[in-house]
């Protein structure tokens, strides 16, 4: 290496972490203040204001409604107020009048329209426009971060790459691309597509040293994912359109396992991979999107509706298939997002208990069950006495992340690439080793900083927009959870992968896929 | 819509669950890493289960002791060298937990829990010690056949010039490695001067000296004891190797008078011989660069008088650490306080930069005064019972000391310093089953010193 490059990396693995823990600062941020202003409000007959607060909002009498208005039914209408418009749809035959007229299905409200409802007329008044202006602004520091840490990213793949140039090119696409989205799409997503667009620099990281063909491998699924999410936001735009293609979803995610048992290669003590000619994935990955996308379609607006049964169904026959694929680790992923599920969508916390105990006693059976799976169950907490068998991969990353310290010791660089599955089950010592303990850890905090984000936009979108992204953050969390801790031999390792960042085709599209979950809502027809 | 606070705040525990894990995993790793980063399959340190990835260690004339050449470890060209160095230098395998390439290994390998395995340009650090090899190899030809130890440090400045522990084996030979291995020579991965505890015998005297002359001051000196093979404790006889008659402290140190001894220490009582034990930095450890030293006792708080006298001859359960002894003997020959002792004068960086640069601090063990007359002491000793001329043209003062240690097995010892301004050296030597201090230790000390004036004289 030249005297410049490594001059450069000498100061570079101070520059990254940092900018790390400031992005992640600029995006905690924004979590801690509450959503106290309301976006619109009701101007009532007799000039008393009603605020609304939600994208979408239930009109109603009931304790749960977003408004509530007495003499009303229950559950009476939707108002729905996002940037472009205000909508109104009435709920289960309830009758809704604009300016006298009656109305059926959603229909859009004017700023001067009055709306009668159960003996109540009122305006909808938007609040000051300026507002949303002021909103964007804040976007711009996290932003200006990011950029700051993916230029250096690029200029230390430029020094470190200097045998593939190409690498360094696909990063740098990879950034103007992700500009232009931002450009166009006005920062859509906002915070939460910062953290996506570093989580995936950072799997540019893993995937760098492996040359060119990993990362274009990377590029195309990254592709592919982005279309995939925008299917999955346009689908989720419409509620009938969600109910119209649940059958079909159902049907693909048995399809695909359906395959997997029939034609699936075993790999690392379980039967996940499903080759076709050259390309080969894993279809419990893709599976993953249609299960949260199919957690979306049995709730609705409406929220009297708790039939959870068929939803159920489907979980349990998704864990059914993956133990017996002996994909132990995906199974308990499925089962706490399914979980997530439950608590969100308000069934009892009697079942959900009993659930938990089923569940308990399932994967007691399994563990006896399987010498394989009680043998690894049991080995956790003891890496360093089986430094040689069972605990190698564990001691291995512990290893790579305490050689790495705080700093890391250079991009590409680290011991722990020689080792198996380095790039994806015990990528988190890879990361430490080769970026240092800060970014690793800035890296595995995203995780829990996406729930956070999931579960905050319950106070500015329905519960129906608000569940999948929560499904889809906990299916995120608890899988960096089992990839993380496991590598590091505080949980059973269940060779999950880490998502985003792990090398994998399936795995990244799929986590691509997922986002669309996350945000949307904001932006309904 | 309010019943979804409950359910929120679920969620919002699950994060927070996740954060707390990994808050734990944080204090682990701030805890282990070291042990992490030194496993004996991490490349960035090691080749094969040996320790590779280091730099240069030179002794103090700049002669190379160990290096890396082509991801190997190799040592000096010269074997008797390397035997005499291994135990301050360490092998490649970190046998010898107190050698260098182990106990400093962060320092070598420029590991820490900040920036883990990096250097700039990726080699490992380079160490300066301040050991000089020529004085080792007088010190291990010396000790012959026999275990034991050789310490000598410059007690004006704390840099320790030999490091010497016997048995010994030739890192560089395979047969000798595999023969340490198999345990066929005995205990050579144990740096005796660093990890072990000898019974001091008469040495111990110096501390009963000290104690008496600080107690008693000018009237120490007066102070006369009966001595006829031995001396009577209540109806116990406390033996002497000698009929010394009516004896006072300055012959009685120089004839090393056992009922002189053992009746003085009777006579200022437990508090203040336990008080003077814990200012030679008895009960305590000792380290030499960070190197933890096996700990010295002196206990005699449940003793028997007749024990309390065996004790203040060295006997009894007293155990000395060589090296805790020679940054005493370092007191006495300085102004009561030593210099902070250490082996490892600098560690530079691949570019030159120094990382690490040997710190001193001083300590007092005794006042100016009493270090003073303890040091006429063993002046008068050398002078009156061994022979100056022994030494050549240094200027020794010193104490033996021979400690029974079995049936018929009698440990040497002779510890002292030079009084030659321009060799400023303080030593320890200890030579196991040597007999009297006066016939090995002592040639073995006197050999050892010559090599050093050689040394210091180019």
């Amino acid at each position: 290496m030249s005297a410049y490059a490594l001059g450069f990396a000498a100061v570079i693995r101070y520059v990254l972490p940092f900018l790390s823990v400031l992005l992640l600062c600029a995006c905690f941020v924004p979590l801690l203040k509450k959503q106290t202003r309301s976006r619109a409000f009701l101007l009532l007959e007799d000039a008393t204001q009603q605020p609304v607060c939600r994208v979408d909002n239930v009109l109603g009498s009931a304790k749960d409604c977003d408004v509530r208005l007495p003499n009303l039914a229950e559950h009476h209408a939707v108002l729905t107020v996002n940037d472009r418009s205000v909508l109104i749809k009435p709920l289960k035959g309830h009758r809704v009048y604009v300016n006298k007229q009656p109305v059926s299905g959603e229909s859009k409200v004017s700023p001067y329209d009055v709306i009668s409802v159960g003996g109540h007329e009122f305006t909808v008044r938007r609040r000051q426009s300026k507002n949303a202006l002021k909103a964007k602004k804040p976007l711009a520091q996290p932003y200006a971060v990011l950029l700051l840490f993916e230029f250096f990213l690029w200029l230390s793949f430029v020094f470190t790459y200097i045998d593939t140039p190409l690498v360094p090119a696909l990063y740098g696409a990879f950034v103007a691309a992700q500009c232009v989205f931002f450009a166009v799409s006005h920062f859509a997503g906002g915070h939460f597509s910062f953290i996506i667009c570093y989580l995936i620099s950072l799997g540019f990281t893993v995937t760098a040293p492996l040359g060119t063909k990993a990362v274009v491998k990377q590029w195309i699924c990254l592709a592919i994912g982005l279309l995939v999410s925008a299917m999955i936001s346009f689908v989720m735009k419409s509620e009938d359109r969600v109910v119209k293609f649940k059958i079909p979803a159902a049907v693909s995610a048995v399809a695909l396992f359906a395959f997997n048992i029939l034609y699936g290669s075993i790999y690392n003590g379980s039967q996940n991979w499903l080759s076709i000619r050259s390309i080969s994935f894993q279809p419990s990955e893709l599976i993953k999107v249609l299960f949260i996308f199919l957690s979306a379609a049995g709730s609705q607006l409406m929220l009297k509706q708790k039939n959870l049964l068929g939803f159920s169904l489907f979980t349990l026959f998704c864990i059914g298939v993956l133990a017996y694929l002996r994909d132990f680790g995906t199974a308990l992923v499925y089962f706490l997002t399914y979980l997530t599920v439950l608590i969100l969508r308000q069934c009892p916390w009697k079942i959900i208990l009993s659930v938990l105990a089923g569940a308990a006693v399932c994967g007691g059976g399994i563990v006896m069950m399987f010498p394989y799976v009680s043998k690894r169950l049991f080995s956790f907490g003891q890496a360093w006495s089986h430094a040689y068998d069972t605990g190698y991969q564990q001691t291995r990353t512990m290893v790579a992340a305490a050689s790495g310290g705080l700093f890391g010791v250079g991009g590409g660089k680290g011991c722990l690439r020689g080792i198996t599955a380095s790039d994806t089950d015990i990528v988190f010592g890879l990361l430490a080793e080769e970026y240092g303990m800060i970014m690793a850890l800035c890296a595995v905090l995203c995780f829990a900083l996406l729930l956070f984000y999931a579960v905050h936009r319950f106070s500015f979108v329905s519960l129906y927009h608000a569940i999948p992204g929560c499904a889809a953050a906990v299916l995120l969390l608890s899988q960096a959870a089992l990839n993380v801790f496991g590598s590091v031999d505080m949980l059973p390792f269940t060779g999950v992968t880490l998502p985003f960042i792990s090398n994998g085709g399936s795995s990244l599209l799929a986590c691509m896929a997922l986002t669309a979950f996350f945000t949307g809502g904001e932006q309904r027809e | 819509m309010n019943k979804m606070t409950l359910r929120k705040a679920v969620l919002y525990g699950v994060g927070v669950a996740f954060i707390l894990g990994l808050v734990l995993f944080v204090y682990r790793y701030l805890n282990h890493a070291e042990s992490w980063a030194f496993f004996q399959t991490n490349r960035h340190a090691y080749t094969n289960g040996e320790l590779t990835e280091m730099g240069t260690i030179k002794d103090r004339t700049g002669d190379v002791l160990a290096y890396t050449k082509d991801g190997k470890r190799c040592y000096h060209e010269d074997a008797l060298v390397r035997m005499a160095t291994v135990h301050a230098v360490g092998d490649s395998k970190g046998y010898i937990s107190t050698g260098a390439q182990n106990a400093l290994k962060d320092w070598l390998t420029g590991y820490n829990k900040l920036n883990g395995f990096y250097t700039y340009d990726g080699s490992g650090n380079d160490m300066q010690l301040t050991i000089d090899a020529d004085t080792s190899v007088a010190a291990v030809k010396a000790l012959g056949k026999f275990a034991g130890c050789v310490g000598v440090c410059n007690y004006k400045t704390g840099e320790m010039i030999c490091m010497v522990s016997t048995p010994t084996f030739d890192v560089g030979d395979m047969d000798s490695v595999k023969k340490a291995e198999s345990g066929e020579l005995g205990s050579v991965y144990v740096n005796r001067f660093l990890s072990s505890l000898y019974t001091p015998g008469s040495t111990f005297k110096i501390v009963t000296a000290s104690a008496v002359i600080d107690t008693l001051g000018e009237k120490a000196y007066d102070e006369s004891y009966f001595c006829r093979y031995g001396t009577m404790i209540e109806d116990e006889t406390l033996s002497c190797v000698g009929r010394h008659g009516d004896v006072q402290l300055k012959r009685a140190f120089s004839h090393s008078c056992n009922a002189y001894f053992s009746q003085t220490a009777l006579s200022i009582g437990k508090n203040n011989m336990s008080r003077f034990a814990d200012a030679f930095g008895f009960n305590k450890t000792f380290y030499l660069d960070g190197i933890a030293c096996a700990t010295s006792s002196y206990q005699v708080s449940e003793a028997r008088n007749i024990d309390f006298g065996w004790s203040g001859i060295g006997q009894y359960t007293d155990q000395i650490n060589p090296f805790q002894y020679l940054c005493d003997i370092c007191a006495i020959a300085r102004d009561g306080s030593y210099v902070q002792p250490y082996f490892v004068s600098r560690v530079t960086d691949s570019n030159g930069y120094p990382v690490h640069t040997a710190k001193t601090s001083e300590k007092r063990v005794l006042t100016k005064e009493t270090a003073k007359r303890v040091a006429e002491l063993m002046d008068y000793a050398v002078s009156d019972n061994y022979g100056k001329s022994t030494f050549g043209t240094l200027d020794v003062c010193g104490k033996t000391g021979t400690a029974e240690v079995g049936e018929g097995v009698e440990n040497s010892l002779f510890v002292g310093f030079c009084k030659d301004e321009d060799l400023p050296l303080a030593f320890v030597v200890v030579v196991e089953g040597g007999g009297s201090g006066r016939s090995s230790a002592l040639t073995v000390a006197n050999k050892t010193l010559q090599a050093a004036k050689k040394s210091f004289a180019r």
